[in-house]
């Protein structure tokens, strides 16, 4: 009979530990987007009553449990869920032979896959696909597989709840939890000793996101940053170490099933200790590789080798490997809804692949040396260490091939390595000097008597040590706090990045990363997609992407298409004959009126809201309402602004548009993150900087080194240093060209709702001191939003553009601004 | 002596000079779990497929290789008992 019964005692002992951990994941946002915060929770009520309830209830229990949290999650898309998910489930138990079945499963698969791919539309799609992908992708072939050893004793509960499992939906890049793991480990040890695992493994998760946390944004360096050996060293040891968010995620989820009576093993094992090729495979993410050997390894090998093909181990293992790297392109499409074949894939598979191999064949022929555990041995000890020091340095160079584009690319960021030599050489020795000190030491140390006792009591599956790290944490942090740590110090900084959520500098502005970090990123936790497909509307489309926009090619672009009414945004949206999102005005102004030109982004565009709410019209409506009849007649506000437009695209829609209306006055709508936009903007298309029309920006890109079909990452660390001098070209063409027209011209601060932008307040005094020189008149909205952050201003929690009342406080900044330099713009707005 | 108890013995002996040379026989319990645990590797795993398959004339399927019937040394009796396997 297994033991599922808890002490009183025990059960506090444990409730309170796991309070520990779960504040944790409430204080310290972790994974806050993908709302762990409020699934924490929820584990924390569920194990209070599933840990008292009998033994039958607890599978149904858990079942619903793992509904409410997905609901959670997913809010009104779940029926769809829920309703493809049991006809999936259904189709594993039809009457039918196993063929028919997977054949069935194909067919539903196929169809799925038309809708993420977009072949077939559902509005829908897009938000739950991924989710089920997650849920099935890999598990529903280890559930037909394991039909075949059919437990007729698993009840439907616990099958249906390995789908449906409870951190799902907070996860989509989840472990491959092996079914029949799954059903023979329920209960299988005492109950206490698995749910005392399972808090600490959730305890060792968050530490591990604390510490991608301090990785990602203070060890690791911009792209643009990387600019000798050392900052080159950096760079591949910290994206090495980027890792660490999926073994935190994994060894939270596993934690949370722990809770529940999953006795389930470890996914990772101390993986940036691995001494060998097969060790490191069989330490990182353990249940992919359980999970690869279930489905491809073992079948090959029993095959090949019942076939009499000789080396069936080589053959096997370099067929499980070009499988590997198939399936994380299929994983890739349904998270993503593209199917990647690159390069970098292909080699780091294939080097890894071949190095598994070899290490095998090796290992066969040799056989695996197992520790010994007896007394300390120096000439073992260093030479484990280096062993293990080579591994990590081969991995970490590895893996930063894997992040880049191709090898070529890799290969010339290397170039600083060789340039630098001297430098990387004397940093390196350093650091090979203190790696094998450190790891002898280490295991000289873990063989004195203390320390043995200890690692006895504290075995790996019961070890205490991250929870009472975590304490001692959390303690510390509270404590710093309290003592009121300077804003600007650098403890204040390091508080800041370990207690919050946010982007780190590079991926505010790009979020070029490699395969798990461009998955995470963008699916669950920081970025953007799993946002925009779980949480945001699937009719909430920028305008760019919209049916408002058209592709016109050149400088431009992209651009609004004319005499265009709908809803964007779920909001009026509307389009003049000449594409501007304004009312309608005619080419040639009219007598007596004073026209305004602006030009920007989605902010002045108003992105989000209603054509009357944006602060141009505002302002327009303002100035005919007070001063009309003045010296004017009337003013006219005319709104050239586009969502995604750079100055880069505003220096073209000065040539092609703004100068055929003769504004008196044109307004250039700059944010601090203009320069790092621009950049961006040529970086993602250097044909563009190459094919400029203006002769001295061409220049930067050959001063650069930008060439045709320079990998966007490399091109934007090529421009960063000519930030500014491309946002200076830039404001110099748009300011010739106006008062070459006889226009007046002016730049408009106007500030970001987000609260997390970096260095505004350093970059702000040098974008308006460059407008200045560049002979434009100044007007600054920075004031505007007063004591009002994001979540007072954004148009929704996704969407940070500014809402009714960003809009108009924006209106009321500049028309104070406007009066303000009357003077100088001759609105005649002052007496 | 059964053949069950033979083939356990077998088993056992089989397991702890191959993978575990050197380690108390003690600490290989028949209910140790050999590769949820990790004292089988994959390495391990498939030689133990051979000499089963060799030994006893029987016939593994791969699904039968990870984290089930050939999980503790109680299950690989039960599994070469029931495919029929004898020496």
């Amino acid at each position: 009979m297994r033991e599922s019964k808890i002490t009183p005692r025990a059960f506090v002992v444990i409730l309170a530990q796991l309070a520990l951990v779960c504040g944790a994941v409430g204080l310290l946002e972790i994974e806050h987007n993908g709302k762990l915060h409020r699934v924490v929770a929820l584990v924390l009520a569920g194990f209070v009553v599933h840990a008292w309830l009998p033994h039958r209830l607890k599978s149904p229990f858990f079942l619903a449990l793992s509904m409410g949290a997905m609901a959670l999650v997913l809010g009104a898309q779940m029926p769809w869920l829920l309703g493809i998910g049991l006809g999936l489930f259904a189709i594993c138990h039809l009457p039918l032979s196993m063929m028919a079945r997977g054949l069935l499963l194909l067919v539903a698969g196929v169809a799925l896959a038309f809708l993420r791919g977009g072949m077939l539309q559902a509005s829908w799609a897009g938000a739950v696909i991924p989710v089920l992908a997650s849920m099935f992708m890999f598990r529903v072939i280890l559930y037909l597989q394991d039909q075949k050893l059919a437990d007729s004793s698993v009840s439907w509960w616990r099958r249906l709840s390995y789908f449906f499992m409870l951190p799902n939906g907070s996860f989509p890049l989840f472990p491959i939890i092996d079914y029949n793991t799954y059903r023979r480990s329920f209960y299988e040890r005492p109950a206490v000793q698995i749910y005392q695992k399972g808090v600490h493994w959730m305890a060792r998760g968050v530490l591990h996101l604390l510490a991608y946390r301090l990785v990602y944004h203070l060890m690791l360096p911009p792209s643009w940053e990387v600019t000798d050996a050392t900052s080159l060293l950096l760079f591949i040891v910290a994206g090495y170490a980027l890792y660490l968010r999926i073994s935190g995620q994994f060894h939270l989820i596993v934690g949370i099933l722990c809770l529940f009576g999953f006795d389930l093993p470890e996914t990772h094992k101390k993986y940036f200790l691995a001494s060998s090729f097969n060790n490191y495979w069989r330490r990182v993410n353990i249940y992919w590789k359980d999970f690869i050997e279930k489905v491809v390894f073992y079948p090959v090998f029993l095959r090949v080798r019942r076939s009499g093909v000789p080396q069936p181990l080589l053959v096997a293992i370099l067929i499980t490997f070009t499988a590997t790297w198939l399936l994380h392109s299929y994983q890739w499409f349904w998270l993503r809804g593209e199917f990647p074949i690159t390069v970098p894939d292909i080699v780091f598979w294939a080097v890894l692949g071949s190095c598994v191999a070899a290490n095998s064949l090796w290992e066969t022929a040799r056989g695996r040396k197992r520790p010994t555990g007896d007394g300390f041995d120096l000439r073992g000890a260093v030479l484990m260490s280096a062993q293990t020091l080579s591994m990590f340095v081969f991995l970490a160079l590895l893996w930063s091939m894997w992040d880049c584009t191709s090898p070529l690319e890799w290969w010339k960021r290397m170039g600083l390595l060789r340039e630098d030599g001297g430098r990387a050489a004397l940093y390196f020795a350093g650091f090979v000097v203190v790696a094998l000190g450190g790891g002898t030491l280490a295991q000289y140390i873990g063989t004195l008597a203390p320390i043995k006792a200890w690692q006895r009591l504290a075995v790996p599956a019961n070890n205490p040590t991250p929870t009472l790290l975590l304490a001692l944490g959390l303690f510390v942090l509270g404590a710093a706090q309290l003592g009121g740590v300077g804003s600007s110090t650098r403890l204040a900084h390091v508080l800041e990045v370990v207690t919050h959520e946010r982007l780190n500098e590079q991926d505010q502005v790009t979020q070029v990363r490699g395969y798990y970090e461009t998955l995470l990123t963008r699916q669950s936790v920081l970025g953007e997609l799993w946002r925009a497909e779980v949480e945001m509307p699937s009719d909430w489309i920028s305008a760019p992407d919209s049916d408002f926009s058209h592709d016109v090619g050149g400088q431009i672009a992209y651009e609004l298409l004319p005499s265009m009414s709908g809803t964007l945004k779920r909001v009026k949206f509307t389009t003049n004959s000449h594409g501007m999102r304004d009312r309608e005005y005619g080419k040639a102004k009219p007598a007596g009126t004073y026209r305004i030109a602006i030009m920007g982004s989605s902010y002045s565009m108003g992105s989000g809201v209603a054509d009357s709410e944006v602060y141009e019209v505002l302002v327009e409506d303002h100035l005919n309402a007070e001063y009309a009849g003045g010296r004017y007649q009337r003013y006219e506000i005319l709104n050239f602004a586009m969502g995604g437009y750079t100055h880069a695209h505003q220096a073209a829609v000065y040539e092609e548009k703004v100068r055929q209306f003769s504004p008196d006055l044109v307004i250039l709508a700059d944010h601090t993150t203009e320069g790092s936009r621009i950049v961006h903007h040529f970086a993602l298309r250097p044909i563009l900087l190459l094919e400029h029309p203006n002769p001295e920006v061409r220049d930067v890109a050959a001063q650069a080194g930008i060439y045709k079909g320079v990998d966007p990452e490399i091109a934007e660390g090529l421009l960063q240093p000519f930030m500014g001098r491309l946002s200076h070209l830039l404001f110099e063409q748009i300011v010739n060209a106006a008062h070459d027209d006889g226009s007046k011209i002016a730049w408009f601060y106007v500030p970001v709702t987000r609260d997390d932008v970096p260095n505004r307040e350093s970059i702000l005094p040098l974008r308006e001191d460059m407008a200045v020189r560049c002979g434009m008149i100044t007007l600054s909205a920075a004031d505007a939003y007063g004591d009002h952050g994001q979540a007072q201003l954004a148009v929704a929690p996704w969407d940070e553009h500014p809402n009714v009342d960003g809009q108009r406080m924006l209106a009321e900044s500049l028309i104070r601004e406007l009066k303000r330099a009357d003077k100088l713009l001759g609105l005649g707005l002052n007496p | 002596m059964s053949d069950a108890d033979q083939i356990r013995t077998d088993v056992r002996t089989y397991i702890l000079e191959q993978f575990l040379r050197g380690e108390d026989p003690s600490t290989l319990a028949d209910d140790t779990r050999l590769t949820r645990d990790g004292i089988l590797t994959s390495i391990d795993n498939i030689k133990l497929v051979t000499f089963l398959e060799d030994t006893y004339h029987i016939a593994i399927e791969a699904h039968e290789v990870i984290g089930g019937p050939l999980d503790t040394v109680n299950d690989i009796v039960n599994t070469v008992v029931s495919k029929g396997g004898a020496r």
